[in-house]
């Protein structure tokens, strides 16, 4: 084909997905079809453009779908790579945040106007899944896993045929936006509800850039209301209810699909509405602790500055973990290992640059899915593919149930990865010789707890004016031009010293 | 609290939180499963059941949601107070219990709460093999249902102590792929036993009282929804009859289906008298199966998204006298229910779009069913049983053409990739691709016939149950009916034969199994489609020049760059004017 057409853009499945299961190569290739040339003439188009305008920099690089970097020109040939890094580049932002602060497991939840991410990052690594889906269709490129609910501030209340009270998935979007933000919208969404319940103040939107009415939102839910014969209040408490609902089972479901437990991870909530549903969703699935960071609506944004470069090599290599020798498991990484490392000098790394992670997709014989596996050695031993077997009886057990210690195990596939840092902005860090609360401290407004049972006055602090080391009781409500941060009765909210907001239960 | 004074904020959060909790099982099941039938065809279920054996909620097959009240009955008549939170049963007899056939095998466990039984969480899935006459258990041969497979009438699969040995034993020494036998049954004791955590852990968090309410509520809910649906359709009576090929035991006598369906205000009753007695060979259902055949016809029809559970049965009535062949006796073979619940449900389908035209839907192709290889295991010695469902596509739509290749009336069952075939069964794919003019012609038109030939590698027992070779099905509203399934030997070759639509025998090493699986059935006059689709169905290779000429009076010019408009428009006039 090369020689008839050389000016032809060829998508080879084989090249693109060589991975078993017809169909969805098939599918990810014919996206790959589709979007590649469109995507490799803006590339190419963009790194010109670039250059020209003088921007040079040693750091045009591209977000992948897995949530690592790619130089632009190599990103111009593997468009099915990238299709979905918008959403990943807030998983790895939660991902830096926990680096920051020394936090492990971690799941993000970030929710916007229309719908709520939701990622899980245990160990420190981000969850890659091999069963997308892009407008409809199969994609098979590993990508981050993000469990996405029609769940934002703009979502709708309705009320369903059955006469239950329904929210989303259809979301009033920015324009006309909730009731509240006075632009022609009348549909009861989730931000009015907040506004009604007292956690938004609708003249601050935007630090005050933006006037809203709350009027408007108490209409709006008077007449979601008024056909369920519910008060607007009460009305405002079920919208709450009902989309916290939702988001908490996406939070639960997305945990224990990896078998974890919610006791050891840290919600990292943001998007301009994830920091005043947080506390109540981390109560709800018991999760302890909650972190806010300085910026939530932007959080997406800094991924993309706190990203790596990231390649996956990986080789199908079915066997019984039992019948065969650390020596071929070796040696097979081995080869995986020379790859990565050729790739990574010719994008101009040194073996001191690029860091290695192993790991294996473990199944018992007949299973069609298998669970990926941290392999936690450079050269293994027999011993050490044991302690793995071991380790994957004590995983499957966690997530499914049951376990079947007396049958074989099979080795599917082996798997490198390969990261490569890449300078990040600095992490803020505040003086603190001021930890107290109090300077912040802007005003109070009455807002509704179900625990405290109904509306209490209660205090609103200025983010911008919180310094390290702050200590706020819930209940509190803190505002900043990007978001609203709501913490609970029986919550406490601490500033660290990277201006992160903890949130965890009061002792 | 009652179901009736629950909040709408309430009822909705419980309603999503037993949703996440079927769910969550269905996920558990699919994932951790050993057979290609359960993790690559999806051919399982998860079940939520009151503690009256109610079904509450259900994900994965739709259809499974008529087999589990019954089997949950047949439990509790057997166990009585002797039920116990820490044990699961196994189940899978199609006349004791609800199974559509012998290899359904399915998991119950009660779910306890303070002492109180207060649910049933449960899983059905297909397994490879049960033991039987035949690889896949289920064959043509079969003339009584000990020829099945092992039965298994609800026994202790789990204890207090685990798993039962004894059972694990005995069901393993019964079957011809033992290892995924077990192992799809260790997933649905877990997804189950997964289940009822859950659910006690919603007790805790909302009290047990209030999600027995739950469960009233989300019964009494479906049943406001199917009401308010009926009252959509014009009240009236409607019949439809059509027939099996065969029973396989008498290869020259079809075998006759009939439904009438009566609807008045909210109430509708399938009445299935006049059907062909019970047969001998293995074509006859159980009412699970009939009952399962009309309610999927009817959520179909009137809305796909209507929850099915036991509040749907308060609206509907079935008259279905016993021996006929939709209500088999025992000891009457029921194999190879598949194909007659697929027709029943395409006559059920006919009734009522009779009686409401402008929601008519188009048959999908009959000959659905499913395909079984058996090989001796080269490792083992044991054999390997390659178990392939027979999809269809479906009939079109008031809105569109039908879709491809999904099986017609469990919309969510996929044919198996051929990689995976090759990769774990001694067999070929020659070819897989649509057949030209084979969709059911129409305004819209149903989705093609699609061809899969295999070539096996090594000697095996090739068994077929499927049906429709012969009666094929139908066009509604003008449309046509599409090409038919079938399957043949050898094509091309001096030893070809045409094979019938049931059959069991050994073939050998080299020899190619050609299998088609049929079109879906058309809507509306030809002459009325649009014509740039039918210039895109021409250049797809899905309707050659010459039909689109004949019968959609559409002349597409021979390089297929356009269509001649005047040619068309001449053909095209006298339909119009006729019409």
């Amino acid at each position: 084909v090369c020689e008839l057409l050389p000016e032809c853009r060829i998508s080879l499945s084989s090249r693109v997905l060589p991975v078993i299961r017809e169909y969805v190569r098939l599918s990810t290739t014919a996206l790959d079809a589709y979007v590649g040339p469109v995507v490799e003439r803006y590339f190419i188009q963009l790194a010109t453009n670039l250059r020209e305008v003088g921007l040079t920099t040693g750091q045009s690089y591209v977000m992948q779908s897995n949530g690592g970097l790619m130089r632009i020109t190599i990103a111009a040939q593997h468009p099915n790579e990238i299709l979905l890094s918008g959403p990943a580049s807030g998983v790895v932002f939660g991902q830096d945040l926990g680096r920051v602060v020394g936090e492990q497991n971690l799941v993000t939840l970030d929710m916007g106007g229309t719908s709520t991410d939701i990622s899980v990052i245990e160990g420190g690594m981000i969850t890659q899944t091999r069963q997308g889906k892009i407008a409809g269709q199969d994609i098979g490129t590993p990508m981050t896993e993000i469990h996405t609910i029609g769940a934002g501030g703009g979502t709708i209340a309705w009320i369903g045929t059955d006469g239950l009270l329904k929210v989303g998935p259809q979301s009033a979007g920015a324009v006309p936006g909730p009731a509240c933000y006075g632009r022609g919208g009348t549909d009861a969404t989730v931000t009015d509800s907040n506004v009604v319940l007292g956690y938004i103040d609708p003249t601050r939107f935007l630090g005050g850039r933006m006037q809203g009415s709350a009027e408007l939102a108490h209409e709006a839910l008077a007449r979601l209301g008024a056909a369920l014969e519910l008060s607007p209040l009460e009305a405002a408490i079920g919208v709450n209810r009902v989309v916290n609902t939702h988001m908490a089972i996406g939070l639960r479901l997305t945990l224990e699909a990896k078998g974890c437990d919610p006791g050891r991870f840290v919600l990292v909530a943001f998007g301009g509405a994830g920091p005043l549903h947080a506390w109540r969703l981390a109560e709800d699935v018991s999760i302890p602790r909650v972190a806010v960071p300085p910026h939530p609506g932007i959080a997406c944004a800094m991924g993309l500055l706190q990203t790596d470069i990231v390649h996956v090599y990986m080789q199908s290599f079915l066997v019984r973990i039992d019948r065969v020798s650390a020596a071929e498991v070796s040696r097979r990484f081995g080869q995986l290992i020379e790859r990565a490392r050729a790739d990574a000098e010719a994008e101009g790394f040194g073996a001191d640059d690029i860091q290695l992670f192993r790991q294996m997709d473990l199944r018992y014989p007949h299973q069609g899915y298998e669970l990926a596996m941290d392999c936690p050695f450079d050269e293994p031993h027999e011993t050490d593919l044991e302690s793995l077997r071991r380790k994957f009886d004590v995983r499957h057990e966690q997530i499914y149930g049951v376990s079947a210690p007396k049958e074989p195990v099979e080795i599917v596939n082996l798997r490198v990865r390969l990261v490569v840092s890449v300078a990040s902005p600095e992490d803020v860090l505040e003086p603190s010789d001021e930890s107290s609360a109090d300077a912040a401290r802007i005003g109070e407004r009455n807002t509704y707890f179900e625990s405290l049972g109904g509306f209490e006055s209660t205090p609103v602090y200025d983010r911008s004016l919180l310094h390290a080391g702050a200590t706020i009781p819930g209940p509190a409500v803190i505002e900043q031009l990007d978001s609203t941060t709501v913490i609970g009765p029986g919550w406490i909210g601490t500033v660290n010293p990277y201006a992160t907001l903890m949130l965890a239960r009061a002792t | 609290v009652s179901a009736t004074t629950v909040d709408p904020i309430t009822g909705e959060v419980l309603r999503t939180r037993l949703d996440e909790i079927v769910h969550n099982m269905e996920w558990l099941l699919f994932h951790s499963g050993y057979s290609p039938i359960l993790r690559e065809s999806y051919d399982g279920s998860a079940c939520l059941l009151d503690g009256q054996g109610r079904v509450v909620a259900a994900a994965g097959m739709p259809m499974h949601g008529y087999p589990y009240r019954y089997h949950v009955r047949a439990i509790m008549d057997r166990y009585g107070d002797a039920l116990r939170a820490e044990e699961s049963y196994l189940i899978n007899d199609p006349y004791s219990g609800g199974a559509f056939h012998v290899p359904d095998v399915a998991v119950i466990t009660p779910v306890f709460y303070e002492g109180r039984l207060i649910a049933f969480t449960a899983s059905i899935s297909h397994k490879p093999d049960v033991g039987g006459l035949v690889p896949g258990s289920s064959g043509a041969g079969a003339r009584e249902l000990l020829h099945e497979g092992l039965l298994l009438p609800g026994v202790r699969i789990w204890t207090a102590n685990g798993l039962n040995e004894d059972v694990d034993a005995l069901v393993r020494a019964n079957s011809r792929t033992p290892e995924e036998l077990m192992g799809d049954i260790r997933a649905q004791i877990g997804c189950t036993r997964v289940g009822a955590e859950r659910l006690r852990g919603l007790c805790d968090e909302y009290g047990a009282d209030l999600i027995a309410v739950s469960f009233d509520l989300l019964i009494d809910r479906a049943e406001r929804l199917l009401r308010e649906q009926l009252r959509t359709i014009p009240d009236g009576e409607a019949e439809a009859e059509w027939h099996l090929d065969s029973d396989a035991a008498d290869p020259e006598t079809p075998v006759k289906l009939r439904v009438r369906v009566t609807k008045r205000g909210d109430h509708i009753e399938f009445d299935y008298t006049g059907s062909a007695p019970q047969t001998k060979g293995p074509v006859n259902i159980r009412p699970q199966s009939s009952e399962a055949s009309a309610v999927l016809a009817l959520v179909g029809f009137l809305d796909p998204n209507l929850p099915v559970n036991e509040g749907l049965n308060r609206l509907i009535t079935f008259t279905n006298p016993e021996g006929q062949v939709t209500h088999a006796l025992p000891p009457a073979p029921v194999n190879n229910y598949f194909p007659t619940m697929q027709l029943l449900y395409g006559l059920v389908m006919k009734c009522l779009g009779e009686l409401d035209p402008d929601r008519a839907i188009a048959p999908g192709g009959q000959g659905t069913g499913a395909l079984t290889m058996g090989f001796p295991d080269p490792v083992t010695g044991r054999s390997a049983v390659y178990y392939e469902l027979m999809v269809s596509s479906l009939g079109a739509h008031p809105d569109g053409d039908g879709t491809t290749l999904v099986l017609a009336f469990c919309h969510i069952s996929t044919t198996q990739p051929i990689e995976i075939i090759e990769t774990e069964y001694p067999v070929t794919v020659l070819r897989f691709e649509p057949v030209i003019d084979s969709a059911g012609a129409g305004t819209f038109r149903g989705g093609p016939a699609f061809v899969r030939e295999y070539r096996a590698l090594d000697d095996f027992r090739m068994g077929l149950r499927s049906g429709g070779y012969k009666f094929g099905s139908w066009g509604v509203r003008g449309g046509e009916g599409p090409a038919r399934a079938g399957c043949r030997l050898n094509p091309g070759t001096d030893r070809e034969e045409h094979m019938p639509a049931l059959f069991a025998r050994e073939l050998k090493a080299g020899d190619v199994v050609r299998v088609v699986f049929a079109g879906g059935g058309g809507l509306g006059d030809p002459r009325e489609r649009d014509v740039d689709r039918v210039l895109d169905d021409v250049r797809n290779g899905l309707v050659s020049i010459e039909a689109a000429r004949e019968t959609y009076g559409v002349v597409i010019l021979e390089d297929l760059s356009g269509v001649d408009q005047a040619a068309t428009a001449a053909l095209r006039v006298p339909a119009v004017a006729a019409s």
